[in-house]
């Protein structure tokens, strides 16, 4: 007779040594059992966050197009709430790109390349619903930040960057575009 | 380890994994609304309940009986 557990067993129940866990401690192994399972999934869950970031970081990254500082012909007095005007702004010494801006509230402007990120349509704004619309394939981008929303495009629009003097002057301070 | 703590343990457990859940599913919420800049404490605040967990599965291993 030897114990295991605490309980008596013969000699010859060989099968107790191989699975020395008694009836008392089976719902202990099975929390264990459970335990590991979390943390498995646990772990899962981690990498899951870790896959997150390797898509955000790979999905969010801001090229710069142009820094070419230029004072657009165009002023604040010219834009009415909701009204935009066109522009064309350099790329390089010999190309420009034709740009749109746009006057969302009294301080807010945005401006934004007018070629359409998927086959070069000029984009339109409409204020009221907050997107610049690619009427020839029926594509969207928030027209605040320049994302493509729906339709055929997948890239941002390139946006170009504002500064408004106090006098009322605009200037592009430059162009980017997230890929 | 009497069965008591192994229950406390284990409660403890899936009390981690369900703030880890929701972790992730704020995040995947962020991401999806191109929001960074909650991606990495979010990824910080995981990878410390996976800590938290991990040594809680030591501790009751270690504790074996």
């Amino acid at each position: 007779m030897s114990e295991v557990n605490g309980e008596e067993h013969t000699q010859g129940e060989g099968w107790r040594e191989t699975f020395p866990i008694g009836s008392a401690d089976e719902s202990v192994e099975s929390r264990r059992q459970f335990l590991k399972t979390m943390v498995a999934a646990s772990v899962v869950i981690a990498c899951g966050q870790g896959v997150l970031l390797a898509a955000d970081a790979r999905r969010v990254s801001t090229v710069q197009l142009s820094d070419k500082r230029v004072l657009l012909d165009i002023q604040v007095s010219d834009l009415a709430v909701g009204a935009a005007a066109i522009f064309n702004y350099p790329i390089s010494h010999n190309a420009h790109e034709p740009c749109i801006i746009v006057r969302l509230t009294d301080k807010d402007f945005v401006a934004y390349s007018q070629k359409c990120t998927h086959l070069a349509c000029p984009v339109v704004p409409d204020v009221v619903a907050e997107k610049m619309i690619c009427p020839c394939h029926n594509g969207a981008f928030d027209i605040h930040t320049g994302r493509a929303l729906y339709g055929p495009p997948k890239t941002a629009l390139p946006r170009v960057l504002l500064e408004i003097s106090p006098s009322g002057q605009i200037y592009a301070l430059g162009m980017e575009q997230e890929r | 380890m009497n069965v008591r703590r192994l229950n406390y343990g284990l409660c403890a457990v899936l009390l981690l994994c369900a703030a880890q859940i929701t972790v992730m599913m704020l995040s995947l919420r962020a991401y999806m609304a191109h929001d960074s800049s909650t991606l990495w404490p979010a990824a910080i605040a995981s990878v410390v309940l996976l800590l938290v967990n991990i040594l809680l599965l030591l501790h009751v291993h270690f504790h074996r009986r």
